[in-house]
């Protein structure tokens, strides 16, 4: 039966009107079954919001999933969560190894295809040294694969070169925390929404890309309705429409405003003039050692009126932002995601965000907090916290510093020295290595780079050139097609792990049924290739939950401390936010909070001791407004940029593997503004060719003024229209995080 | 045309007699309620702009209705 668009939308209307006012059983009456059926507690799939749920499972098969009630989603779903189901046994699933033959990848056995990898990466590694090999994970991978496979790298092959995919999506946010805190990961929670009186929603689509916490802030907004929300976004998205103050510009333009912003906060005196003086250094460029006059005589430059010149918006919304969120005695919050954090200055826009809380004091009381959102499943736990990055080792230790090498060459009981002292490539030169010749072999886990890196035509080139094995569960993917060997990975509830989200809430994922065909999870896969490479004794985890216990012993005495969350507490509670340093610690809600963060002694004298910091101060950073590294000039006059549409996730390999998300919004459109579509000659359906200095795509046309005039907007799910054949690979010089979010493109008709 | 699930708060006790004239009024299809206040509903038009007027609308004329809350909105060009 075909779905069309209309009623994919009168389905998710329906289901979110139906769980607001908490009828779940209405929702889940169709899926739910009479009899020997057993629900099993897991955790959503898709995105970083990290939703409880329990999988219904009849016959040894999951049919079905309802929403966790006593979980911080409070038993909310997204449809693309109800949905859930339909992955695990798609027609795309991969049920067996695959080795490239003569040019063709045809069936082989698990041992036929793990011994070929092993000699591969041992040739590698013993003529070029370990160096030749490189590991590139994901956000949605468990805690413990990332674990495994960050230690047989790192400490066992011996190279840094262990990257993964939330190196594109959060490095920037990151940054910011490290840089502004000195301590990475949001302070805040979910439940901050609940209290807070302004929303501050940048560069976020958060009705699509993070439906259930949108929900939240329209409840919020429902039960408080003098409530506050502010957009700002060049385009006019679903999120935007509930906004009291949308603020549109030019993209790359925002780090102006958000300096405007703050402008108007300290002409106004609405900052908070005793946080500042018990909280708050101030720094350019790398060092503190700038003062709050200093700050004052920076934001002079950036008047309303100027920034608004500079970024096409109205200098009065600019004011009316400030005064919204630095209004006395109200709570902010702000979130953001891609549309800051994919930048070439994502980290400074970062920083600019966590300043305008910081000079008002709208920060660690329930309400007011910076909260960056998160794309994926286990991009903060895994990757993030767990130190899957070529630059980091686990939980908040860095590969440059001898001590945090030594202190985790002692937690893993190998020789001083074992770990390098040089940060291994980041991802876009890991790609750009393995273009080189220099990377020889390289090991994909849970992602599909083929699909989803920028300018990603010159790396599809290097993927084909290099040996590169990839474990996936679907084939075949824009990454499969192009891989020496392909590994068939266990999904979802076919395995057990922990999953962290944006909150800093653990919760594990129990295995419910068996995994379909040969497929094996990632953890058995990478302990396998450990012990074929020589290094079993590095990994001698019988199961993940003997890897967790290992992992408490690196977390301990780190601000992280999470020994509290033991495997059956975690399989007893739903979720819990560290740090959490005993079983009998409640998990916080606020860090570096009085109280409530054990790490700030009870008897404190202040409520907040930002501990990250020397001197326990958060910094203030001047940072300029800088354009992106493409701008749109008289070549390429067009800006283009890229992101989500609410039915389908990242490159669409789960979302396009369900039958009602497939037939709403599968192919990748172009949003563009009817002046530019008059201008253009292009209606709605018309084909257009879009072209950047780096490559080009053909795109369905879409008019509407969602999109601003001399921007063209792409969905990205689309494996068989591929939008970062014209992205960016510009990076962030702090965070290396590429620009997807800018580019300067033409666009004409085919 | 724009497809939006919304939630309709009423006085207490109220959900089932608003929810017998919702039946009646075009472009808006009750999906359930909770007996007591609140009413889930799909409602569809051409625009954002639209939608508003109609929650004004139903607020201006029906007393027993206390607001009209958009959870979801998706947009449809087919």
């Amino acid at each position: 039966m075909s779905v069309t668009r209309r009623n994919f939308l009168r389905t998710s209307a329906a289901a979110s009107a139906l769980a607001a006012i908490g009828d779940l059983t209405s929702v889940q009456e169709a899926m739910a079954g009479p009899t020997d059926e057993q629900w099993i507690k897991s955790v959503c799939r898709y995105c970083g919001t990290g939703c409880g749920l329990y999988v219904g499972v009849r016959d040894g098969e999951v049919f079905a999933v309802k929403g966790d009630k006593d979980n911080h989603n409070a038993g909310f779903l997204c449809l693309k969560g109800f949905l859930l189901p339909q992955i695990l046994t798609a027609k795309d699933r991969l049920r067996h190894p695959l080795i490239r033959k003569n040019g063709e990848l045809v069936r082989a056995s698990w041992d036929e295809a793990m011994e070929l990898v092993a000699k591969k990466f041992r040739a590698a590694i013993d003529q070029h040294g370990p160096d030749a090999v490189g590991f590139y994970g994901s956000g949605q991978g468990l805690t413990e694969e990332t674990y495994v496979a960050n230690k047989l790298f790192k400490a066992g092959i011996r190279t840094n070169n262990v990257e993964g995919n939330p190196r594109l999506c959060m490095a920037s946010a990151v940054g910011g925390y490290v840089t502004t805190y000195g301590k990475d990961e949001p302070m805040g929670c979910y439940e901050d929404i609940d209290h807070a009186d302004v929303f501050f929603l940048a560069g976020s689509n958060t009705a699509e890309a993070h439906p259930i916490l949108f929900q939240r802030i329209v409840a919020r907004k429902e039960a408080s309705p003098e409530t506050k929300v502010i957009v700002l976004d060049p385009r006019r998205t679903p999120t935007a429409r509930i906004a009291d103050l949308h603020i549109t510009f030019t993209p790359g333009t925002d780090l102006a405003i958000l300096n405007a912003m703050a402008h108007v906060l300290v002409e106004e005196g609405l900052v908070d003039p005793d946080f500042i003086t018990a909280h708050l250094a101030f720094g350019q460029g790398k060092q503190a050692d700038k003062s709050w006059d200093e700050y004052a005589a920076f934001l002079k430059e950036y008047t309303p009126q100027k920034a608004a010149a500079l970024s096409n918006c109205r200098a009065e919304d600019i004011v009316q932002a400030a005064r919204w969120f630095g209004e006395a005695g109200k709570t902010a919050t702000s979130m953001w995601t891609m549309g800051i954090n994919q930048r070439t200055r994502g980290v400074w826009a970062n920083n600019l965000i966590h300043n305008l809380h910081l000079i008002t004091g709208k920060i660690g009381t329930p309400g007011s907090t910076p909260l960056s959102l998160t794309g994926q499943p286990n991009a903060c736990g895994g990757v993030r916290d767990g130190g899957g990055l070529s630059h980091l080792l686990p939980y908040g230790r860095l590969v440059a510093k001898e001590a945090h090498r030594t202190a985790i060459e002692k937690l893993w009981n190998v020789p001083p020295g074992t770990i390098k002292p040089k940060p291994g490539l980041h991802t876009v030169d890991l790609f750009r290595a393995l273009e080189a010749g220099d990377v020889k072999c390289l090991y994909v886990m849970c992602t599909n780079p083929g699909h989803s890196l920028p300018n990603v035509g010159r790396y599809r080139k290097a993927m084909e050139k290099g040996f590169m094995v990839v474990s996936e569960v679907y084939h075949p993917t824009r990454t499969t097609e192009l891989a020496d060997v392909v590994l068939p990975a266990a999904l979802w509830a076919e395995k057990e792990g922990v999953y962290g989200c944006t909150e800093r809430r653990y919760q594990l994922l129990e295995q419910a049924i068996d995994p379909l065909g040969e497929a094996r999870p990632d953890f058995d896969i990478l302990c396998d290739l450990g012990r074929r490479l020589g290094h079993g004794d590095l990994l001698p985890f019988q199961s993940p939950a003997e890897a967790w216990e290992e992992i408490l012993t690196l977390c301990k005495d780190t601000p992280y401390d999470f020994n509290g969350m033991t495997r059956d507490r975690l399989r007893r509670e739903h979720g819990v936010l560290w740090p959490a340093p005993t079983p009998g610690h409640p998990g916080t809600k606020r860090r570096f909070v009085r109280g409530d963060d054990p790490f700030v002694p009870v008897d404190h004298p202040q409520r907040i001791k930002f501990y990250g910091k020397p001197n326990d101060r958060a910094v203030i950073w001047l940072r300029p407004h800088q354009p992106p590294a493409e701008p749109a000039d008289a070549e390429y006059p067009t800006l283009y940029t890229t992101g989500r549409v609410i039915e389908h996730w990242h490159t669409g390999t789960m979302t396009r593997n369900c039958k009602e998300l497939r037939h709403a919004n599968a192919e990748a459109v172009a949003e563009i503004h009817p002046d530019d579509a008059s201008a253009w000659k292009v209606r709605t359906g018309d084909m257009v060719r879009i072209r950047s200095r780096r490559g080009q795509e053909q795109f369905r046309v879409k008019v509407t003024d969602s999109s601003q005039k001399g921007l063209v907007f792409v969905h990205m799910h689309d494996d068989e229209r591929l939008c970062n054949l014209i992205t960016i690979d510009a990076i962030d010089p702090g965070s290396k995080q590429p620009e997807f979010k800018i580019c300067a493109v033409q666009v004409e008709k085919v | 045309m724009i497809v939006s699930g919304v939630v309709i708060e009423t006085l207490p006790g109220n959900a089932d007699s608003v929810v017998a004239r919702l039946r009646e009024a075009a472009q808006i299809a009750v999906e359930g309620s909770d007996g007591d206040r609140r009413i889930a509903a799909v409602w569809e038009g051409e625009s954002g702009q639209e939608l508003e007027r109609f929650a004004e609308d139903l607020l201006a004329s029906d007393e027993q209705i206390l607001g009209v809350f958009p959870v979801y909105v998706g947009e449809d060009d087919e």
